[in-house]
Parts: C-alpha cells; structure tokens; sequence
C-alpha cells in the first residue's frame, strides 16, 4: 500500500479523534450522575513496594499501563505498548523476536531487565533475557502494566538490575464470563483468542486459549506461531485466608530470532511452561513456581542444532505489618533451584541454589517527609554473598507537588551460560568457548531525583533525572591464538549513565486526553574494552542506544461507542559496533525513525461487542531498529513497516 | 468450503441477540452496562422468577440504543412494565413511559422520581446506617468531618440529624466546587476524627479523591469511602450496598405489581444488605486497631 492510499484512513482517524461527541456537548458537571461515583475506579500500583499504594506515594520513576490503554492502542505486542512509556526501549529484530531495556541498557539477549506476570518472573534462566513473544497469557487477560525505571534489586533480587515490568492479569471477577477476540491483518496476521472466566461461591476460576502467527516484515515468509494456554483457579479459605493454583504453556514455533552476532538468526521450537501456587493468611503471603523452558534451536552461522531444556523452581514468603504507628514493614526470604540439562554449550547438567533474605521500612516522618530504606542478602553459589540496598525520601512541600530523592543498588548474577558455555566448533579456525566461573555479578549504582505534580485537576507533570554509575559489566572476550580463537566471559567495563524524562499529560475535556514525553539518556564507558579496536570508542560513549526520544498521544473516548487513538513515536539514531565472522570490526548505524500508530475503534451490540482497525506505522517509514549485519551471512534484523489489523471482539 | 463456514461461524458469534418481546414480558432498561447495573438485573431476574416462574425480562442499554427507540420498542412490544437501572433510563421511563408501571434501582435520590406510576430500591445507604456502622467500627470517633456542596446539602443535613441522635459531632464544610476541597480539608483536617465521603460529583472527581486519600493518610485522618474501590485504594472503610440483592428488593416490588400491586401503593425502599470492606495496611499507617469482628463481616478486606 503506498503513503497515499493512508490518506483516507488518516483523515477518519482525526476526525474521530477531534470530533466533539454529542453527550460532550450536553454534558456539564453538574449532569454528571452521582452513581458513578459509587462505580469509579481509583488506581492504586502494587509494584513499587510489593504491597499496594497510591502512585503518588512510590518511592521509585513508575509508569502504569492500563487496559484500556493496552485496548485503545490496539497493540500486537507487548514490547509495542511499551514504547509510549519514556525511558524504555525497545528494539524489533524480526517481527516476533522484540526486546525492551530501560535507560540506556538495552539490546539483543538484554539481560538486566526483570519481567514478571503476577509475581512469577519470566525471564530465562539460561540466558538471562526475556522471550516477549512467548508469553502464555492473551493481550486481553491483562490488567495493568507497571513499569518500574529504577534498579530495585532489594525486593525483587536478582535482574532487576535496570528495573521491573509488572504484569498483572485480570481476576476472575473482572473477567467473567466468556470473551473472543479476533483480529486478521496485513502480513498474514492472525491473532485469536478464548478466555472464560466464573466463580462459584468460594471457588474462582479462569481459562484462556490463544495464538497468533504473521509473515516476516521483510519477505512473505512465514515467521512463526505462538499457541498459548493457561488457568487459574482460586478458593477463598475464609477472611484474607485463600489458595491459589495457576499453570500455563505457550508452545511456539519461530522461523527467526536474534541472540548475538557469532550466532546470527536462529529458527526455534518448543515450550515454555509453568506452574504456579499461592497462599495468603493475612499480611503472610507464599509462592512457589516452577517454569520449564524447553527450545530446539538450530542456528544460522553454526552448524550446531541445540537444545535447551530449563527448569527452575522458585519459593518465596513474605510478610507485611504496621508496627509504633509510623512503621510500616515487609520482610521476605526466597530460594530458587535451577537445574540445565546437558546440551551441546554446556558439557555437563548443572544446578544452581540461590537463597535470599530481604527487609524494608517506610518511615512517615511529621507532615509532608517519607522515608523508604531497605536491605537484601543474596547468595549465589558461585558469586557468594552480595548486598543490595535502597533508600528513598519523599518530601510534599505544597498540595499536589511532590519531590522524590533515591539511591538504590541493585545486581545482576552471572547468567548459566556465561558461567557453564563449554562448546568447540571445529573449523578454521577452530572456536573454542569457555564460560567464566569466576565472574563477579554486575552491579549498578543509582541516583535519581523526580518530581511529579497535578496542576488544576487536569494536567499532569511529571520529571526524572539520574545518575548511574556501572560496574563489572560482563561482555564477550575474545582472543586470537591460532589456530584457535578463544572467547569467554568476563567483568571488564565499568560505566556511567546520564539522563532524564519529562512527562505531560492533560485531560482536555471528559472525552479527550493527550499526553507528550521525552526521554534523553548517555551511558560512557570508564574503561577500554580491551578487545575491540577502537573505532566504536569515541570519548567512549556508546551509542547503541538511542540518546532522545519522544513520544506523543491524543486518545478520544466518546459516548456513542467510537473511540479513536493516535500515537507518535521520534527514536534517534544509533550506532553498533559489529563484528564478523573474522572478528572484523564495523560500525554500523540505524537512522532515526519515526512511526504514526491509529486506532479506531466502535463499540456495539450495547457495549459487548466490539469492531477496530487498527494502522500501525501508518506512513509506512520502514526502518531498520537494528543494524542488519556487515559481511555476516544472513540479516541480524528486518526492516519494519506497515501494519494494518482489523479487530473484533466480543463478549457473553 | 471453510471460508462459508468461517463467515457463518463469525455471523453467529457476532449476531445481535433476537428483541423480541412476547406480550407481557417485562423491559428492562439499564443506564448503562457496568457490571453493577448488570448484577442488579441478575438480581432481579432471579427474585421475579423465583415467585412467577419464567416471566421473559427484555434488556435495553440506554448509553448504546438511544431513549427514543428503547421508548418505541417498548410501546410496540405492550410490556407490563419498566424496570429501570441506573438514574438516567429511571428518568426516561418516568417522563416517556407514562403509562406502565416502573420499578427502578441503582438510583441515589430518588426523590424526584416517585409518582403514581414509579417505585423502586434507592442506592443510598441511610447516614444513620451508616454512622452506626462507624460507630461500631471506630468506637472512639466523635467528630464527623464532611465536606458537601449544594448538591449534597440534604445528605448533609441526614449527617447531622444522624449525629446528634448517636451523640457524635458532625463538622461540615459547604464547597461551591472540588477546587475548594484541598482549602477546605486543610482547614478541617485537625478538627475531625473521620472523614465521611458523600457521593457528589461536584466536590468528587478523581484528582480530588486522590488528593483526599493522601493527604487523609498524612494527616492521620481515616476515610470512610464510597465503594470498595475506595478502600482499595486507601479509605479505612467503604460501606455500600449488595447490588444483586437491591435487583432482588425491586423483584420482590415488581412481581406484587404483576399481582395486582399499584406502585403508588409500594413504598420505596432503601438497600436492606450492607456490604463494608476494610483496609488493614491503611488502618495500619493511622495506627488503629481493628475488631476482628468487624474483619470477619467484610466482605472485602485489603492489606
């Protein structure tokens, strides 16, 4: 489809957003029914500190998602949700291979980011980085997003070392009854879903199927499918006395997915599957999971098939209280299990034990102070112990004005593969791969000021700024000796990163909002990698990432069932130094982009059924998020372009 | 061959459900379709087939269908009566349904409603229901602190009577919009030991709910909330009524109309089921011990 033929759509698009709706007009406050007061929903963010609260009381730079902003964006996937939020980035190697980092720490096998679905984290252990296609909840099952910038290893332990993403699904209650959800679009895309959900007397319940399958951005080749599953059922033992089992599968099929240069695309198959108990007595909570991750790989640049067989088996207690009145407490402690088959990286099956112990307080001192600090203690049988604190002060000098000061640090430990990887392929020359069981786990340092502010009821302000200081990086090293090359891990950068976001939102009138943010970040590096040249290096700031970033929105809900969005995403160019097979070096750059994404949405049959459209990067700027690869058989990455997806749901 | 079948599969799963009403069926007609409106019709149903057996019940959505063609279909369908949830179809029914009999529920005043032809189970929980509750909760609270607007005025006047009978105090400040609040709370904020909300939209909207729930948590200042959204979010107590069972109230009223009843002969009626729930962090944050008692009766308790 060319620019042109958009046009239309366009014009449709900014006439529902800037239309006036009829009950607009006729509505003033005082016509507004006082019965709906009684039906408001007030948010509250449970991230933050592991119990809930109001946003404005975090002591951390949070973002919440809502479900009605992830249905009024009519976005695919959740990495293209998260792109509105400032600070996040998000990078589109192949249409179902995606991944997210935060302020500046971001880019394939991104592994310092911490995602967790109802308290169960996600991310691999093999790897350390987060599958964001195969997931085995729907778009539609989820109730909020909460999106923590700030290291906050002394809750969530380990890989929250650049922050945490909450996702938290929708109970029984919110959901029940029976919903569908198709959608086909442009690019064979295909996505579906079936969710019912009931209670009967004490006992809850939920299950959801769904799946979805697209061509590559870059050719018409078939990219893939994702089947997904899960259920949940609940019995309510008696007042804040409950149990709770869950349990899910996503079993996926990728045609190609990134992980690092020397391997290049990869094509996959397998399961993902977990297992999940929870109980509650009051402010006591337990959890145990387990997840089994299972892949069949066979990678491009390697002759090697592979296989990866994971499981991970974790318990976790925690328990909340109020304590001299001003006090109030949550403690925990957790274990993780780890066990890997033997597989063609790693030479033998390994297990891991991980322990940890953690504890915090939050302070109300006088009338307008609040002081966060908290501690914990993590064990990792080969790094050992290490302490990650926080403290946080939070000071409201004048009705609606609050300003937030913070220091945390937080850690990433060794991944399995950077500890166990034992792989030789023959050749000339021959490549030997060793991991390091000697590394140290990464570590950051942050410093952050924010400020967030409501002004007149309607408009929202909000600022960060931070200053993190790296250290112990873990990057690949390796070393010419023929006939052999040698590589291996180890902790050779220290760096510091610089930034800020602004945030603005402003409710225009009861049916129009529109929000703006921008992002800046720069992360140098302290030290030479003694293993590149230097041509990346220039004052040694690197610029993998992109250094600004805007966002844009305006959303129109309007009573008469249409509901139109518009969003604007401006990403700065990037460079990436790449290496071939040789161990050449290049630098390789990624223009700046900028994508336009449209919905427009009608609801009917009396609110339970629902028809979309959506356009995404409507004026087709096909680009490039990262660098395709130079003298390297095959394409690191694909372009991106234009998508449009028709939408219906419905509900019984 | 599939792709007949895939259209007829999506045909089927988008079809509009079938209106058409037999002769003596009853329409429903709900302001809009959030889930409390839609429990009080399951409600509802359930009392009037419980007593009449299977009595068909129409539903329109006002929000979707527009008054007008609700107002004809039922004209042309000669239902026996109006259902109405929600203020804004109780309206439409009264002013445009001057014939039939109407029952309505989910409705806070209801006042201005009543006439020959209208009854039905208000949404306002009395203010001495509730300040005997609180009472009961927080046995040492003595001053009431309310903020009310003209709007509000008469639930604020129910306060005081509701005060004086139990021996408390109410302290009010009146309000012409939510942009007094924040000077209004500030200057009541020590001379009150609770703070009742009262649901009216001119001194509640979202950013003053939220300015009252942390500045009420600063203060040490426990909030007696609307609904359990409230308490979620950082109210002590929310009390408010059993939507299903206020459908159930209006079934009982409507199957005595199809008996025979005259809605100018039924009494409307306040909600007879109470449900509270509870906040134990914030109770926790204020210091204040709670009566396991009053934990156990919630039906809904946030930590």
């Amino acid at each position: 489809m060319k620019t042109g033929a958009m046009l239309p759509i366009l014009l449709v698009l900014f006439w529902v957003v800037i239309s006036p709706p009829v009950r607009a007009e006729e509505s003033t406050e005082d016509e507004t029914a006082p019965e709906e007061l009684l039906f408001l929903e007030v948010p509250v963010v449970v991230s933050a500190s592991r119990k809930e609260q109001p946003i404005t009381e975090a002591p951390v730079a949070i973002s919440v998602i809502s479900a009605d902003d992830i249905r009024q964006s009519g976005a695919l996937t959740i990495p293209d949700l998260l792109r509105s939020v400032s600070g996040v980035d998000v990078i589109t190697f192949f249409v179902r291979d995606q991944q997210v980092g935060f302020r500046g720490m971001s880019g394939p096998l991104n592994n310092k980011l911490l995602v967790m679905i109802d308290g169960r984290s996600v991310y691999s252990d093999f790897f350390a980085d987060v599958n964001w296609s195969l997931f085995s909840i729907a778009m539609e099952e989820i109730e909020r997003i909460e999106v923590i910038k700030s290291p906050i290893s002394t809750l969530y332990g380990a890989n929250a070392y650049s922050g945490v993403i909450n996702i938290i699904t929708k109970t029984p209650r919110q959901l029940k009854g029976t919903e569908v959800n198709l959608a086909a679009g442009t690019r064979e895309t295909y996505l579906g879903s079936l969710i019912h959900a009931g209670e009967w007397k004490k006992f809850k319940y939920k299950v959801s199927v769904a799946g979805d399958t697209t061509d590559h951005w870059g050719s018409d080749e078939w990219a893939g499918y994702v089947a997904r599953g899960n259920f949940y059922t609940s019995y309510d033992i008696g007042q804040e006395h409950s149990v709770s089992l869950s349990g899910g599968r996503a079993h996926f099929e990728d045609d190609k997915f990134f992980t690092v240069e020397s391997f290049g695309p990869i094509t996959q198959k397998g399961n993902y599957d977990y297992l999940q108990a929870d109980y509650r007595l009051g402010g006591f909570k337990a959890r145990f999971f387990r997840n089994a991750q299972f892949q069949d790989q066979q990678i491009e640049r390697s002759p090697q098939p592979n296989i990866w067989d994971v499981v991970t088996y974790d318990t976790g207690v925690q328990y909340d209280f109020s304590a001299w009145k001003w006090h109030s407490f949550i403690v925990g402690a957790g274990q993780r299990r780890i066990s890997v088959k033997k597989n063609n990286y790693i030479a033998f099956d390994v297990s891991q034990d991980l322990w940890s112990l953690f504890g915090e307080d939050e302070v109300r001192i006088g009338e307008n102070v609040r002081v966060t600090a908290g501690v914990r203690f993590d064990r990792h049988p080969l790094a050992g112990w290490h302490v990650a604190p926080r403290g946080a002060i939070l000071y409201s000098p004048a009705e609606n004005h609050t300003f937030r000061l913070s220091v945390s640090r937080a850690f990433r430990n060794p991944s399995i593969l950077e500890s166990y990887l034992n792989s030789d392929t023959p050749g000339a020359p021959t490549v030997v791969a060793r991991g390091n069981a000697d590394l140290k786990p990464e570590a950051i340092t942050s410093y952050e000021a924010g400020y967030r502010a409501v002004l007149d009821q309607r408009l929202t302000l909000g600022g960060n700024l931070f200053y993190n200081e790296y250290s112990a990086l873990i990057i690949g090293a390796t070393t010419v000796a023929p006939p052999n090359i040698f590589t291996t891990f180890v902790n050779a950068i220290n760096a510091r990163g610089v930034g800020g976001e602004i945030e603005i939102g402003y409710l225009a009138t009861d049916w129009l909002s529109l929000f703006a943010n921008y992002s800046y970040q720069r992360t140098t590096d302290l030290d030479d990698n003694p293993y590149t040249v230097t041509v990346n290096e220039e004052g040694r700031t690197r610029h993998e990432v992109p250094e600004h970033k805007v966002n844009l929105g305006v959303r129109g809900k309007f009573g008469n069932g249409w509901s139109g969005n518009l969003l604007l995403h401006w990403v700065d160019g990037t460079e990436r130094l790449i290496k071939d097979l040789a161990s050449n070096e290049y630098v390789a750059r990624v223009r700046p982009y900028t994508t336009v994404d449209g919905r427009v949405g009608y609801a009917f049959l009396k609110g339970d059924a629902e028809a979309s459209l959506a356009v995404f990067n409507m004026f087709n700027d096909r680009h490039y998020e990262y660098p395709p690869g130079i003298n390297l058989p095959g394409s690191s990455s694909e372009k991106v372009g234009r998508k449009v997806v028709l939408k219906l749901s419905r509900r019984f | 061959m599939k792709k007949p079948l895939l259209l007829i599969a999506i045909a089927a799963l988008f079809a509009s459900p079938s209106h058409g009403a037999a002769q003596g069926e009853i329409s429903a007609i709900l302001s809009s379709g959030i889930a409390p409106n839609r429990q009080a019709l399951e409600g509802f149903r359930e009392a009037v087939r419980e007593r009449k057996g299977s009595v068909r019940t129409d539903e329109h959505f006002l929000d979707k269908e527009g008054g007008e063609a609700i107002v004809q279909h039922i004209l042309a369908e000669k239902s026996v009566m109006v259902f109405a949830v929600g203020p804004d179809a109780a309206w439409l029914a009264k002013e445009r349904l001057r014939n039939m009999p109407v029952v309505f529920a989910m409705v806070l005043n209801p006042s201005p409603l009543l006439g020959q032809n209208v009854t039905g189970v208000s949404l306002e929980i009395p203010a001495r229901v509730k300040l005997e509750k609180i009472r009961k909760f927080l046995p040492d609270a003595r001053r009431v602190g309310v903020i009310y607007s003209k709007t509000s005025m008469a639930q604020y006047r129910d306060v005081v009577q509701g005060c004086k009978a139990l021996g408390l105090q109410a302290v009010g400040r009146e309000v012409e919009s939510g942009k007094e609040f924040p000077k209004a709370f500030g200057e009541m904020a020590q001379q009150m030991d609770l703070f009742l909300m009262l649901p009216d939209t001119k001194v509640f909207f979202p950013k003053s709910i939220e300015y009252l729930l942390v500045e009420a948590l600063k203060n040490k200042v426990p909030v007696i909330g609307l609904a359990a959204s409230y308490t979620r979010a950082g109210a002590l107590f929310s009390f408010e009524a059993d939507y299903r069972d206020v459908g159930r109230q209006a079934g009982v009223m409507a199957v005595k109309i199809i008996d025979g009843g005259k809605s100018a002969n039924i009494e409307p009626a306040a909600p007879r089921r109470i449900k509270s729930s509870v906040n134990l962090a914030v109770a926790g944050r204020l210091g204040i011990m709670i009566d396991p008692q009053v934990i156990r009766e919630a039906s809904e308790v946030f930590r």
